[in-house]
């Protein structure tokens, strides 16, 4: 009784010392910046800013995550509101990591140590980056992803009741978040599908049937909320939507689904019969050819699609294919080889379905970049699968020394996976979340400059959502809030787009950051479906040297243009001593 | 005997794990927070600008957003007809402009400073730049004619037209 009291209270220690891990590695950012990290500006800007005035907006990504972050707006003050943005919103997502822990504990496989799936969670660069340290809809959506598949798999294991539950957190998937949406979409299409295979060839029992009509039920409560979701989204902003216009346009997609749903069953159940007779899979063997194929595939693949991208897909892939893809493979197949076969298609359906999804989103042209968002739902999934391989692998050691040399190397495998969850400037293509003190700088003094001159502002989506931030929607920019799908005729707009120079207006301030330019692979409008570029050498040349074109302030990452302010304020004012731009 | 305690049953590789883990999550995380934080700019603006009888008054605000002292060169460059700016990775070159002076100026952590500039009337002057450049290295002399080469990580400038 002493012992096991002993041993509760070390687990006890272990979990706080893991989550502790977890609130540490998400405070980073907030503690370093002062900012809120990653935090979407431009989805706070055009949405919450909005129904904050009493206006009406689009909510693509569902509507819960902007109404709850205007519930906060609305109960304390704007600054209030800013703090706990940045201080108490990474507290509060770190617990978002709790639905797959949970799932770990429903594992009822001899060694499981649910403690090794919450440490995984804790510091899983993607997990770490995406659920809690960055302020998007995406971790919301995460977290009832996650508890819709702890309800399914308690209502596949203990009883048909908890499919409400997953029932309800599947309908709050939707309404924050449509990736996550369409990911459980996916869930429980390829569970039903599998399951009602099982189900005709070897268990006809009532409870599975009633399960069977309840996750169907499920399925289309989710297509149903996403269908309204989509309701509330403006033209193209849907991203779920564009992809099945896609593959409707593509007969050939939609007969290889029509196809993939017919097999897909059968290949289920049978890889998780396979795997389980088949005596070979070592962790060894595991270890090697995953490494193997999980460095060589991401890095043909990106080399194929995005050379540019291959410091960042190294960053966060060398650690993931060291510490946590052996794990989960060598977790999956250990059990699916102590497992029924019931129990283990709960695992293999979901993730052989991914997998196909991962090579469908790769064929769909322009829309293949969706491939980056798949990873975190994927491995928030399989995290119970990664904790259960390690500690399958922590009692395969037979000898202290092993223990600790193997410990030794599992904690270096985590520090990296940690290490990673920030990506340095070097290693950030297409992440640049977080907001930097000089481009806030910008803004601000762009702002101030334009009151001054009562001109306008040019600039790009990025800088101006940044722009409308820092003014409280009062500035007045030249480019839209939509303009990821609709760019605005503005003079940086069209030059990136043409890349031919015309004169600027005289009335405009033009405001440039480094992130635009071509030398810095920038985007001024960083569109999927609409042509874009950077700005060209030849647009900073003609602002540099075309006469009466002022450059008003520098930060070094970027600055400020207009066109002979000064003539212009003198001619209105009679003399601008007194209207100097405050320091 | 006691060589083999705890083995087999992986107790000895858990601990191992969550104290090494622990450890190194800690240390990068202090090493994180006590890294220079990431707000190193200078920044440089023009507040105000006045054609005199005789000269330009330029009043500029030129402030050190970083967490190191920063001692640097206040350059003033004149540009006439045919003078050009380009600009690389590297660098920004200024050719044919001429160096009308420069000062140098320190700043602190944080601090900013007003300074107003007068500059002697120029009928044949197009443009005025003024950079603040803080790489000892390139000090440039007065009257310099050849083209200005200024580091470009080292370097903000403004400029105004008064042709």
């Amino acid at each position: 009784m002493g012992s096991n009291l002993d041993r509760l209270k070390h687990q006890d220690w272990y979990l706080i010392s893991v989550f502790s891990i977890a609130l540490l590695l998400r405070m980073i950012p907030p503690l370093k910046y002062g900012l809120p990290y990653g935090f979407d500006v431009y989805e706070f800007v055009s949405r919450v800013f909005v129904l904050n005035e009493g206006g009406s907006v689009s909510m693509p990504h569902g509507p819960l995550f902007y109404y709850l972050q205007l519930v906060v707006l609305k109960t304390v003050s704007y600054d209030m509101f800013m703090k706990i943005l940045t201080f108490v919103e990474p507290l509060v997502f770190a617990f978002f990591i709790l639905p797959p822990y949970f799932v770990s504990k429903q594992l009822k496989t001899e060694g499981n140590k649910p403690v090794y799936t919450l440490l995984y969670l804790a510091v899983t660069n993607l997990f770490v980056h995406q659920v809690g340290g960055v302020v998007i809809p995406e971790g919301l959506g995460i977290l009832f992803y996650g508890l819709s598949i702890l309800f399914s798999m308690r209502a596949l294991t203990r009883s048909w009741r908890w499919m409400l539950p997953a029932m309800l957190s599947s309908f709050l998937t939707a309404m924050s978040h449509h990736l996550s949406a369409f990911q459980l979409t996916l869930f429980f299409s390829s569970l039903f599908l599998s399951y009602l295979y099982y189900y005709l060839k070897q268990e006809k029992t009532d409870s599975l049937l009633r399960l069977l009509l309840l996750m169907f039920s499920t399925i289309v409560l989710l297509l149903a909320s996403s269908a309204y979701v989509w309701s509330l989204a403006g033209e193209e902003e849907n991203m779920l939507r564009l992809i099945l216009n896609m593959v409707l346009e593509k007969p050939f997609l939609l007969l290889l689904i029509m196809v993939t749903m017919f097999l897909f069953p059968i290949v289920t159940v049978k890889t998780a019969g396979f795997v389980k007779k088949h005596p070979k899979f070592t962790f060894i063997k595991t270890f090697m050819s995953v490494l193997l194929v999980g460095m060589l595939i991401p890095v043909a693949l990106t080399l194929m699609l995005h050379p540019d991208a291959l410091p960042t897909i190294l960053w966060f892939t060398v650690p993931i294919s060291l510490g946590f893809l052996p794990f989960t493979i060598h977790g999956f197949i250990q059990y699916c080889k102590k497992s029924s076969q019931y129990d283990s298609l709960f695992f293999t359906a979901p993730l052989i379905v991914f997998m196909i999804e991962a090579s469908a989103l790769l064929s769909l042209g322009d829309y293949c970049v969706l491939i980056h968002r798949i990873p975190t739902f994927i491995m928030f999934f399989a995290a119970p699968l990664a904790g259960y391989g390690l500690s399958c692998f922590s009692s395969e050691l037979r000898s202290m020394e092993k223990e600790y040399l193997a410990g030794m190397m599992i904690a270096y495998f985590i520090f990296s996976l940690a290490s990673t969850s920030y990506p340095k400037p070097e290693f950030t293509y297409g992440i640049k979340e977080s907001i930097s003190y000089s481009e806030l700088k910008l803004a601000e003094d762009a702002y101030s400059y334009s009151l001054l001159f009562n001109s306008k502002i040019d600039t790009d989506t990025r800088l101006g959502a940044l722009l409308m931030f820092v003014s409280r929607r009062n500035a007045f920019w030249t480019g839209n809030l939509t303009s990821w799908f609709l760019p605005s005729n503005s003079w940086l707009v069209n030059v990136s787009v043409s890349g031919e120079t015309y004169p600027v207006e005289k009335d405009v301030l033009i405001v440039i950051s480094n992130a635009m330019m071509e030398a810095y692979s920038g985007r001024v409008v960083n569109l999927i479906t609409k042509p874009s570029g950077p700005l060209r050498e030849e647009a900073i040349d003609y602002l540099n040297n075309s006469p009466g074109i002022d450059r008003l302030e520098d930060v070094q990452n970027g600055a400020i243009y207009m066109f002979s302010p000064w003539k212009r304020l003198n001619q209105s004012d009679n003399g601008f001593s007194s209207r100097w731009l405050k320091p | 005997m006691s060589r083999n305690r705890g083995s087999g049953n992986g107790v000895f590789f858990q601990r191992t794990v969550f104290l090494m883990s622990l450890f190194l999550v800690l240390l990068f995380t202090s090493y994180e927070l006590l890294e220079t934080p990431p707000k190193d700019f200078i920044a440089v603006k023009i507040i105000g600008f006045k054609r005199e009888d005789d000269c330009f008054s330029i009043a500029l605000f030129l402030k050190n957003n970083s967490s190191g002292k920063h001692e640097g060169h206040l350059i003033f460059l004149i540009g006439y007809e045919g003078s050009r700016v380009s600009e690389d990775n590297a660098f920004y070159c200024f050719t044919n402009f001429r160096t009308l002076g420069f000062r140098t100026v320190t700043l602190n952590p944080g601090e900013g400073v007003k300074l107003n500039v007068k500059l002697p009337m120029d009928p044949e002057a197009e443009r005025i730049i003024i950079a603040y450049c803080w790489d000892a290295s390139e000090a440039v002399q007065t009257g310099y004619y050849s083209p200005v080469l200024l580091r470009r990580d080292d370097t903000v400038w403004v400029q105004t037209w008064i042709g």
